[in-house]
């Protein structure tokens, strides 16, 4: 059997375990699925409602503008935070069964990218809502989620890892994120960073992925060929490392479950 | 090269255990024992120099006392585990059936656990649906298909566990001390199935502390004891003097 059969093979129970984890979450929940498209409506005109008075000036179709970052952060954040726990959460199968452990990753990357897709159908009702312009640069989306896809499942690849090993970091993780969160223009304009401080905030990948789906949904531009290349290096860079990490650490899990 | 009639073959196989890193689950502790230069004492040696080679279709026993390393080297075996040093091959698909469950949701029905634990062999959805009725039958679970795992009795658990293992196209079967699970009538038919899979060519890894069993099941046995090879040989042979161990 070659490597690739031997890997399709588990993809019967990579679907299985998204599948339970997707029921799970929303077991007994009256609305179900459609949380996912609600949630970020309902937080969408709870922070319209606080900032858009704030940065009216600044910025028009305010909703549009924080949904293309609240949608592209949440997914990233969230995967990856989901990952931390990917390993310890799957200690019963990891101590009984031999399964490649990258799976319990990927399951959780997929899972938040489901609630991602149902949540641009939020995007979508507000784009009808608000009267935005359709183009067909929208057409740019399935790449910026791809690359967006990438560069998320590198860096839970990386949480996974030290999630496992650090109980620690769970904790860390969200006080992270939540500067993360600031750091990534999600409620405010970018143009109100001083210039000469502008440099810090291009280190942070976010701001390019968040970037280009705002030039997609929200200035309905083409994005610019340096935001691509820059957003395409941040994916692989983050996956390769993301698939070393775990890679040199992923015999040493069961150690830890 | 290895010789395609091997199932299994394991060469100077030995696993250390770091007892110390236990502890070190906490970033603080981590960094400081990184600084002392302490990050890697309390070494325990579980298993050393093992070499054994499995034909297909032969079934070994492993026997020997609690902490003797039967269950770390079935672990080995089954790919759960790296060997610190040494290789092991297999060759063809394992089915692993420990005391602890494999790989069991207990939020999960019955029902959908068998899927669950089949697509995490690798098995598709079609090819459980065929064996699904079988696996109930054998498991004598027809009035609890969809009562959640956490409901039922260790008993009931175990019964599903084995059937899944056994009723399910399988090239080698790890097995760690099943038999001791169930009533005398599944007792029963557990070894009849496990006599039947041997005759339809499975390789079985089978560990038991009791030496009965073993010679029951297998036609050779290694008797390890911490973590060394004391004997190997025929069954009977190697069980008669673990017997005889036992008794002084």
């Amino acid at each position: 059997m070659t490597k690739i059969e031997e890997q399709m093979k588990y993809l019967t129970f990579l679907k299985e375990v998204v599948k339970r984890d997707i029921k799970r979450k929303y077991y007994k929940s009256a609305l179900g699925v459609l949380w996912t498209v609600l949630n970020p409506l309902l937080s969408m005109l709870v922070m319209t409602l606080v900032f858009s008075t704030l940065f009216k000036r600044n910025i028009d179709n305010y909703p549009i503008y924080l949904l293309c970052g609240q949608l592209i952060f949440s997914f990233m954040s969230g995967s990856s935070r989901q990952a931390l726990n990917a390993i310890l959460g799957n200690a019963g199968y990891i101590r009984s069964i031999y399964i490649p452990k990258y799976i319990f990753v990927l399951s959780r990357v997929i899972e938040g990218f489901v609630d991602l897709l149902f949540s641009l159908i939020a995007l979508v009702l507000v784009m009808l809502f608000t009267h935005a312009k359709f183009t067909l640069n929208l057409l740019m989306l399935p790449t910026l989620l791809a690359l967006v896809f990438m560069f998320t499942f590198g860096l839970s690849l990386v949480m996974a890892t030290y999630g496992t090993f650090f109980r620690d970091l769970h904790h860390l993780y969200g006080i992270f994120t939540t500067l993360w969160m600031w750091i990534s223009a999600i409620f405010y304009p970018v143009s109100i960073i001083p210039s000469s401080y502008r440099f810090l905030l291009d280190l942070n990948p976010a701001i390019h992925y968040i970037g280009i789906m705002r030039a997609i949904c929200y200035e309905g531009v083409m994005p610019t060929e340096k935001s691509l290349v820059i957003a395409s290096c941040y994916a692989v860079l983050m996956l390769l490392m993301g698939i070393s990490v775990f890679k040199a650490n992923e015999n040493k899990f069961f150690l830890y479950v | 090269m290895i010789d395609r009639n091997i199932a299994i073959k394991a060469e100077d196989v030995s696993m250390m255990f770091n007892l110390s890193r236990e502890r070190e689950e906490r970033l603080k502790e981590y960094v400081i024992n990184l600084v002392k230069g302490k990050l890697f004492f309390d070494e325990f040696w579980a298993l050393q120099d093992i070499s054994f080679e499995v034909r297909k279709g032969d079934s070994l026993g492993l026997i020997g006392v609690n902490g003797s390393g039967k269950t770390t080297l079935l672990k080995l075996v089954a790919g759960i585990m790296k060997p610190t040093k040494g290789k092991i091959y297999t060759d063809g698909s394992i089915a692993p059936l420990f005391a602890m469950g494999s790989g069991f949701d207990a939020s999960l029905s019955a029902r959908e656990n068998i899927f669950l634990v089949g697509a995490l062999r690798g098995y598709t959805k079609e090819y459980m649906r065929k064996r699904f009725d079988e696996i109930i039958d054998f498991a004598e679970l027809e009035d609890f298909v969809d009562v959640p795992l956490k409901n039922y009795s260790s008993g009931m658990s175990s019964r599903l566990a084995f059937a899944i293992a056994t009723l399910v196209h399988t090239d080698i079967l790890i097995a760690d001390e099943v038999l001791s699970v169930g009533d005398a009538k599944f007792h029963k038919k557990s070894e009849a199935r496990m006599a039947k899979m041997r005759e339809g060519g499975t390789t079985i890894l089978f560990v038991s502390h009791s030496a009965g069993a073993v010679q029951k099941v297998c036609r050779n046995a290694i008797w390890l004891d911490h973590g060394k090879i004391v004997m190997a040989g025929p069954s009977a042979k190697v069980c008669n003097a673990y017997a005889e161990f036992c008794k002084t």
